[in-house]
């Protein structure tokens, strides 16, 4: 259809009340896209036949019986949509939770899930056991910044939930995190968070303690003022005051609350809110808003009989004021410490290291009901804490110290800042001189559940006994301490906490937020991290001015809890035991306050990382299910008792997993492995709820016929076709950078997904402006990177001594190579087109700088004479047409190549073109994989393919038309004069009718492309089809000849001049490679004295001198490929061996005496053409006969042959 | 003299013994020529299906000019009614259908017309010769050399026939959008996929005659100028497919198909592309689909199968009854058959008429007959008890209630109950029907058969499915109905083919009359018919348990216990309700309830 033609077909609708007028054959979802309107797809792929199953994207249409999907749906006259009312939403909601219903995995793990602060353990898992320690701590620094703190005291409620347990026993998470943020802070530049401009906003925090450090470490990042009020002399909250040093030491705490400190947060000490400054003093002094994390310092009263004796003392306090400095000496003292908490156990072992003669630990409940972790309990029976369940004190009985003890009784009072009275200096009369000398307690049996969940503590009537004590600490927990608050309009709860809204901890005063434990009573520092995270989201945003509400709606499915799983489905895990930290032995621990726990080491850690199941879905962060599912508000649960297809995942493929339980069979994989890629190793198989998608005839993938393309991958909307990145392969937010695929001369684009730095995956880009492949890929583009062994990657400069390479410096391998190639009057540098513009630049300068030297390349050999052909006839470079031309071609005409198998993505779009439409012609000796989608296919006889060509062009040439009536083409005629029908039969085999066929079918395209191979095409036959392509150019606008190139960068060779080079049969050249295996091509005839390249080769292990060059995903350059396509590759990645091209390369030039070789003048001379314009000289008529030489040759060529062949006579 | 003896040998016959009592008559046939007695002249033939299944295997003899029908016939009776009345001439009549104290073949016969069967049990269908007799082809040759296409369609459009595979579009429209879309070559495709559990029109149609589809098919083919035909037929067919394929190759063989037909210059030739047996290929974009070896998955519409159908060409679709009427239609004319049935619902319709009712089998009604005259009149009512509901249309049809037994058998009256008028099932329900069961039993059926394309075919009947089971053993809550009712809105809104659009139906049928069923099942944990197992409690009477011990020794888990001649005792906790103990009691102390 004509242009004008599909103006003239529109067809006037409205959508959602718009009125629009579309091209008849529009669907209505892209009637909609044309008006902004968005609707929602899953099955859906603009690449693929609309196929209208998931029914995600339905919508209604005024006069229709039921809804319709947009994706599937043309557009008719008239027709009325609305894309949006309450019956679609409720569908679309509908319709997503039948699809969940039936989609069993994890959306993130449950560590992640469970753990307050949300960090994503599964990504710094990932990143440890890869190596990439600074990563990880990147990754948890984004949910917590106190990682060093937290991998000491953390709970870990992720282990609790860690499904590893399933196998054997729970990954140690906590041990991992505390490796990496130790190994960050002794790495001598720890991480830093970016931080973005200033806001000029002011923001008080009140309290520093963990929440309030969070809170100013993220309000910091986002570019607001902070400033962090704390009563007590130094920052750190309960970390300082609450958690003994054997716990937590004192120089990693201050290490973490330094790196807070360090984004530019100021800290006021000894400010203590309501004595020192009030709410409206902040105010006045330009805070916009609040944080309150003011902690749950009090002490709970025991509420027993004589609790105000001396002797007695609160576990906070008691643990607070050790952290202050008070000197407490327990020597021969017998402590009772009451309650089951970690404050009780803190309490109790560091009692122990005061030297107490026994420390018993009296709780109410049994052990199983203990809220102290099990470690920590543990920890404190080897110290010699005695415990006593079921216990609890009912009344503490004070005696008057004799004279003896009332010496050293007062001077414990002292010190224990106890709060009972004043001690009377004798010490003697008075019961409020009276201390602590015995306990009553009585014993408990366990009751019905309470309201936590646990057994309610019921005493047992008259078994009161005794215990002797000299000091009882009480850790029966903690209240947050609000009494200076008294009279502010912020409003306290029943229980004497804050009050604060639990998503967003707004208090009900503007700009005041509140969080951690005066909000949430004495909980765990990763909740009051989690506090002070969420509370620095809203801040930002109420300093925005923006509401609270989050931006991204969060959903997430889960497996359930490990203990609810099925073994069976985790038996093929190998059994690997968790690492456990080592402990200084007990003597030690008690004699002081040295760290107890001693971390992993690197092994142990990373084998821990290892252990991690990877349970949270690879493709949580792009999952289109997932999206639409926290958008349209899904009750995942809905019927989530109902059967589903439960499989385990499908690891055959060594790079490709299939989790058909994640299926959700829109299909877009079989259709797109079928559609676009004439492969179907996928298909639908059963009927039903059974139905599923499958590799065919229930085969393994690759048995079934993949090709690896990966097309499926990228096509599935949720995480059922996965690439398979390795057991810890994430999933991680990448950053990406360009590339051009080196593996053919189609010159794919793609993105380079990195992670820390380094690749870890690659993604074929989809825009038909920037590339061939508009999201076509081959394996060779999506896995190559894979392929890549970091064992045959140079690493390091080396030089041959004593016959062995041994690594050296690179200013002794470079000094060494120049002494090569300076002591000798025949080097040769021979560079591949593999190597970027800029490398070849460099090569040549380097060789114009030495005597005698010259440049070429050796793999262009290969091309030579195809090359040579094409030079006759065309400019250079000598593909005037891309791969980009040929989905819109009508007529693709194939000469003597297979680009399925040579250059699949070229066969891919030729394929494309074929499905729109076009012709697809192939003339060929031996059968191609696009014989069957041939409308016209021409077998020659082996070597007859030209005489086919020559017989064309005299058919072209004569047509009765006179289209090719022009100057030059006498000539031309003349030189094919005698290749009639019939000489074409008998030397090529091919039938006269099917010449005419052939000649009529282009004759008639209006945008032909000829696509040649010129690895496998030889000078004439690469003339003639230029010749061919150059009659067709004077319908098109350049001559359309498709020249298929073996690398990447051939092109670029070829613009370089970099021509082919034939080694010398005598002499022995002092040989500089680059990119190039001189010696395997040689069968060792030739051997490189240098060698310069990414991975070890033949020539490199029989170099004088090894230069590490960077990987093409790693080495900033530029590449031609087919078509004129400037291509910018490997941007930002940092090269495993750290060298930059220019540094390695232009040591050596400059060593050689290439002068003002830097960076800038290694730029490109700019495009070698532009995109939509004729490729140099446009291709006239003219041009055919004249320079370079071109009809005559090629007649004589074509002459001679013919003769050869008997077919001419003199 | 001259007797016709015919042999019902459709499928319906064979299942019932038919070919034993077959070769027993050939037998004797092949000895009275040898003896050639009197002269007699004796022809046994088979015929299709002669429509009383109910009474398989049928003889019909034909003896002085009068035609005597003998039912569940064995070869012992087939003898005697050789010996009495073949070569007698005294009718056996106690075997005899209408004679004695059997009912008269009037009440089932009289009420129908027959024109789609009209040949059906009348004729041998593996010979040409019989049915170009009969008048076969004789419609066809007409219109080949006195009709242009136009006035075909014209008749066929004016005769008011509609589409008889279910949906009930009108034939000659679809033929006319066909005729006139573009494209070559066009294709026509005869739909004898018939995937109704129950059901069997068609396949009796081609088992019986299957001349008549051909016929109907070249009067198609001619009118829309279509050159290539198919019959897609189930591959579980094979008596058809047998008949079906000597027919083509007997009308090739008699120039009635291939390049000049008659020698009148119009080309048209067909082949038989068999079915794997997905309910789903019966729809007609997966039926294309199959054709062309690909999945049978269904696509949206349009374009419509006439624009683009069979390797994308234009294409004609038609069930086998609809494409039996049609030479009825051309030999009589368009105003015969409109003559016949209702306002908008013309001719007859083919049904089989199955359930609880006493006279079953393949029916034929002129259009607007009441529901009542079918079950009651034709079908003799239920054995036992009341009706309950009439299931129709199969799995996408619905259950209409006995109060709505006076609805017409048109399009449109079914279609306001809530049922449709579908291929032609019609399952007589009684009292003993749980209508959850009923729904249930459907929705399995289409659960299961659904391509799996659409989320809520695929996915959302399977929930229905558990639903409902979950009512039947009691499990059922509240807000399951609305579950239900939401699911099946989605379901019937969201999907792309008939199936799934009518999945649904028998739910929704069974909760528009049924509802207090579904209510009681799940309030009160009780199944009012005494189907749902789960439901049922077993108990024994002990005023009239005699202490046998039947009961305890059939028990299968031991869960009945007690002294002989004592009254023993049922524990409920161990019953698995399978029922036993009522069979063994034979003092009917077991009680359900």
């Amino acid at each position: 259809m004509s242009a004008a033609n599909r103006q003239a077909n529109r067809v006037e609708l409205t959508i959602d009340d718009c009125p629009t007028r579309v091209p008849e054959g529009t669907t209505i979802l892209e009637a909609a896209e044309g008006l902004g309107i968005e609707i929602p797809t899953l099955c859906h792929n603009q690449a693929l036949t609309p196929f209208g199953s998931c029914w995600i994207c339905a919508v209604k249409v005024d006069g229709a019986r039921t809804l319709v999907p947009a994706c599937s749906t043309r557009v008719v006259p008239g027709m009325q949509v609305t894309t949006l009312d309450d019956e679609i939403r409720r569908t679309r909601k509908l319709c997503l939770e039948l699809l969940l219903s039936d989609h069993y995995g994890d959306c993130l793990a449950p560590c992640q899930m469970t753990c307050p602060a949300g960090i994503d353990v599964q990504g710094y898992l990932a990143h440890a056991a890869r190596g990439e320690y600074r990563e990880a701590v990147r990754l948890i620094k984004q949910r917590n910044p106190l990682p060093l703190i937290c991998g000491r005291v953390c709970p870990r409620p992720c282990e609790d939930m860690c499904r590893r347990q399933v196998v054997d026993e729970p990954v140690s998470v906590n041990a991992v995190k505390r490796f990496v943020a130790d190994w960050d802070r002794s790495s001598g530049e720890h991480y830093v968070p970016p931080r973005a401009a200033p806001t000029g906003k002011r923001v008080a925090v009140v309290g520093g303690g963990p929440a309030g450090l969070t809170c100013a470490y993220f309000l910091a990042q986002r570019g607001h003022e902070v400033t962090v009020f704390e009563a007590l002399p130094q920052l750190g909250g309960m970390l300082r005051w609450g958690i003994p040093a054997y716990r937590l030491p004192r120089d990693i705490l201050d290490a973490e609350i330094d790196s807070i400190l360090e984004l530019g947060v100021r800290a006021e000490c000894g400010k203590r809110l309501g004595a020192d400054f009030t709410l409206q003093d902040l105010r006045d002094q330009g805070y916009e808003a609040v944080f309150l994390g003011l902690g749950a310092t009090a002490s709970r009263r025991m509420r027993a009989e004589g609790e105000d004796l001396p002797g007695v003392l609160g576990g906070t306090d008691f643990l607070r004021e050790i952290g202050l400095g008070k000197q407490f000496d327990f020597s021969g003292k017998k402590v009772t410490v009451v309650g089951g908490g970690n404050t009780a156990i803190d309490a109790a072992r560091t009692s122990l290291r005061l030297g107490a003669q026994s420390v018993t630990v009296l709780y109410r409940r049994s052990r199983a009901e203990m809220p102290a972790q099990d470690e920590e309990v543990q920890a404190a029976e080897e110290e010699g804490v005695e415990f006593h369940f079921l216990a609890a004190p009912k009344r503490l009985i004070g005696r008057p110290p004799s004279p003896r003890e009332g010496v050293k009784g007062r001077a414990d009072d002292e010190a224990a800042h106890s709060p009972s009275p004043q001690p009377s200096p004798t010490g003697r009369g008075s019961p409020a001189q009276e201390r602590l000398a015995e306990m009553e307690y009585e014993r408990m049996e366990l009751g019905e559940p309470d309201a936590s969940g646990r057994r309610r503590p019921v005493p047992i009537p008259g078994s009161e006994s005794t215990l002797a004590v000299d000091v009882c600490i009480a850790a029966i927990g903690q209240k947050p301490e609000l009494s200076l608050l008294a009279g502010t309009p912020l409003r306290q709860t029943d229980w004497g906490a804050l009050a604060s809204d639990p998503y967003t901890l707004a208090t009900e005063v503007e700009g005041v937020f509140a969080g951690g434990d005066c909000v949430s009573g004495a909980a765990t520092v990763v909740e009051a991290v989690a506090h002070g995270r969420e509370a620095a989201v809203s801040i930002d945003r109420y300093l925005h001015g923006r509401s609270f509400a989050r931006d991204e709606p969060v959903f997430n499915i889960s497996k359930g809890d490990w203990d609810k799983l099925d073994p069976a489905d985790f038996e093929h895990y190998l059994r690997a035991p968790r690492a456990h930290h080592s402990c200084l032995d007990v003597a030690q621990r008690i004699a002081g306050f040295d760290e107890v726990e001693q971390g992993l080491s690197e092994d142990a850690m990373r084998g821990e990382a290892e252990r991690c199941l990877s349970c949270g879905c690879a493709s949580a962060f792009d999952c289109r299910v997932r999206q639409l599912a926290a958008e349209y508000g899904v009750d995942p649960e809905r019927f989530a008792d109902g059967a589903r297809r439960k499989e385990l995942p499908d690891e055959e493929h060594p790079l490709i997993r299939l989790e058909s339980q994640k299926c959700i069979l829109c299909g877009a994989c079989v259709r797109v492995c079928d559609e676009v890629r004439d492969v179907r190793a996928l298909g639908f198989e059963g009927r039903g709820f059974a139905a599923r998608v499958r590799p065919a005839f229930g085969e393994s993938l690759l048995s079934a016929g993949c090709i690896t393309c990966g097309a499926c991958v990228d096509v599935c909307p949720t995480g059922a076709i996965v690439e398979r990145l390795g057991q810890q392969g994430g999933p991680f937010a990448t950053e990406t950078s360009p590339g051009v695929c080196a593996g053919c001369g189609v010159g794919c684009v793609y993105d380079v997904h990195r992670v820390g730095g380094r690749p870890l995956t690659v993604r074929p880009r989809k825009d038909p402006h920037q590339g061939p492949n508009n999201g076509l890929f081959c394996i060779t583009g999506r896995f190559g990177l894979r392929a890549l062994d970091p064992e045959q990657r140079i690493l390091a400069p080396m030089v041959r001594r004593e016959g062995e390479l041994r690594p050296v410096s690179l200013d002794e391998a470079v000094h060494r190579a120049v002494r090569l190639l300076v002591d000798t009057d025949q080097a040769l540098a021979l560079v591949s087109p593999h190597a970027t513009v800029e490398e070849m630049q460099t090569v040549q300068a380097l060789a114009g700088a030495l005597t005698g030297a010259q440049a070429g390349s050796l793999s262009a050999t290969r091309e030579q004479e195809a090359l040579r052909g094409l030079d006759r006839v065309l400019p250079r470079p000598q593909s005037p047409a891309s791969v980009q031309d040929l989905p819109g071609s009508d007529c693709v005409f194939l000469v003597e190549c297979d680009p399925q198998r040579s250059h699949p993505v070229a066969g891919v779009q030729a394929l494309a073109a074929r499905r729109a439409g076009a012709q697809l012609l192939v003339l060929a000796s031996e059968p191609t994989a696009l014989d069957c989608h041939a409308s016209l296919r021409l077998r020659s006889s082996p070597g007859g393919t030209v005489v086919v060509l020559a017989g064309l062009l005299r058919r072209l040439l004569t047509r009765s038309h006179g289209a090719y009536d022009v100057a030059g083409s006498d000539a031309l005629l003349r030189s094919v004069e005698r290749i009639s029908s019939a000489a074409v039969e008998q030397a090529a085999d091919v039938a006269p009718a099917e010449l005419d066929e052939l000649c009529d079918r282009l004759a008639r395209a209006r945008n032909p492309v000829v696509v040649l191979d010129t690895s496998r095409a030889g000078a004439r036959l690469s003339q003639a089809a230029a010749l061919v392509a150059g009659l067709l150019a004077t319908q098109a606008a350049r001559p359309p000849l498709l020249a298929l190139r073996p690398a990447a960068n051939s092109h670029g060779l070829t613009r370089q001049g970099l021509r082919p080079v034939v080694l010398p049969a005598a002499g022995h050249p002092t040989i500089l490679t680059v990119r190039e295996d001189v010696a395997a091509a040689t069968q060792g005839r030739a051997l490189p004295a240098v060698v310069a390249d990414a991975v070890w080769s033949e020539s490199a292990a029989h170099a004088q001198v090894v230069l590490p060059l960077p990987t093409r995903h790693e080495m900033r350059g530029h590449v031609y490929a087919t078509g004129g396509l400037e291509g910018v590759t490997g941007l930002g990645v940092q090269p495993a061996g750290g060298e930059e091209v220019h540094e390695v390369l232009g040591r050596l030039a400059a060593a050689c005496g290439v002068q003002e070789l830097s960076a800038q003048a290694l730029q490109p001379p700019g495009p070698m053409t532009a995109r939509a314009a004729p490729l140099g000289e446009p291709l006239s008529p003219e041009s055919l006969c004249t320079p370079p030489e071109p009809v005559d040759t090629y007649a004589r060529l074509i002459d001679a042959w013919a003769r050869d062949q008997g077919l001419l006579r003199d | 003299m001259s007797t016709r003896i015919s042999v019902g040998l459709a499928t319906c016959g064979l299942a019932c013994g038919a070919q034993a009592v077959y070769d027993e008559l050939a037998r004797l046939a092949r000895e009275t020529s040898a003896q050639a007695r009197n002269g007699d002249e004796v022809t046994l033939r088979k015929v299709g299906c002669l429509g009383m299944c109910h009474r398989e295997p049928l003889v019909e003899v034909e003896r002085d000019g009068t035609r005597i029908l003998y039912g569940e016939v064995s070869p012992e009776i087939a003898a005697r009614i050789f010996e009495d009345h073949v070569l007698g001439g005294r009718p056996v009549a106690e075997h005899a259908i209408g004679l004695g104290t059997d009912e008269e073949p009037d009440t089932f016969f009289a009420p129908q017309t027959r024109i789609v069967l009209r040949n059906c049990g009348q004729l041998d269908p593996e010979d040409l010769t019989e049915a170009r007799a009969r008048g076969v082809y004789g419609a066809f040759e007409r219109v080949l050399k006195g009709m242009d296409p136009e006035e075909v369609i014209d008749t066929v459009t004016r005769s008011g026939l509609r589409g008889r595979g279910g949906a009930g579009f009108p034939t000659g429209r679809k033929w006319r959008f066909c005729r006139e879309a573009e494209g070559e070559p066009k294709y026509l495709v005869c739909n004898a996929d018939e995937g109704d559990p129950g059901a069997f029109m068609d396949r009796s149609v081609l088992e019986g005659d299957p001349h008549s589809v051909i016929e109907g098919m070249l009067i198609a083919a001619y009118a829309i100028g279509a050159t290539q035909g198919y019959v897609y037929v189930r591959a579980e067919y094979p008596l058809a497919i047998r008949h079906l394929r000597k027919a083509l190759d007997d009308a090739r063989a008699a120039g009635l198909l291939g390049a000049d037909i008659l020698g009148a210059g119009f080309a048209f030739d067909l082949a038989i592309k068999k079915g794997a047996g997905a309910f789903v290929c019966g729809e007609e974009t997966a039926l294309i689909a199959s054709i062309e070896g690909r999945r049978g998955m269904p696509r949206l519409r349009p374009p419509f199968p006439a624009q683009s159908g069979l390797w994308g060409r234009p294409t004609n679709i038609n069930n086998v009854e609809t494409f039996a009427a049609v030479p009825w239609i051309l030999a009589r004319g368009a105003e015969a058959f409109a003559a016949i049935g209702t306002d908008k619902s013309k001719g007859t319709k083919v049904f089989a008429l199955a359930g609880k009712v006493r006279r079953g089998g393949l029916v034929e009604v002129p259009m607007g007959m009441p529901l009542r005259e079918v079950i009651e009149g034709i079908g003799g009512g239920v054995p036992r008890g009341e009706v309950k509901a009439v299931q129709m249309g199969g799995p996408s049809g619905g259950c209409i209630p006995a109060s709505l037994m006076d609805t017409r058998v048109d399009y449109e009256e079914v279609t306001a109950t809530g049922a449709i008028m579908g291929s032609g099932g019609m399952v007589v329900l009684d009292e003993s029907a749980c209508m959850v069961d009923i729904a249930r039993f459907f929705l399995d059926f289409t659960q299961k058969e659904s391509c799996g394309k659409c989320t809520f075919c695929r996915v959302g009947t399977k929930r229905m499915l558990e639903i409902l089971t979950r009512i039947t053993e009691g499990q059922g809550q509240p807000e399951d109905l609305d579950a239900l009712e939401e699911l099946s809105a989605a379901t019937k809104r969201a999907s792309l083919c008939g199936l799934g659009q009518t999945a649904p139906n028998p739910v929704l049928t069974t909760l528009r009359y049924f509802r207090d069923e579904y209510e009681e099942h799940i309030r009160d944990k009780r199944c009012p018919a005494g189907r749902c197992k789960a439901l049922l409690t077993y108990t024994i009477d002990p005023e009239a348990c005699v202490g046998c011990t039947a009961c305890a020794k059939a028990c299968p888990v031991g869960a009945i216990s007690g002294e002989p001649k004592q009254a023993h005792v049922i524990d409920q906790v161990t019953c698995i309700r399978c029922g036993r103990c009522v069979d063994a009691c034979r003092f009917d102390a077991v009680k359900v309830t």
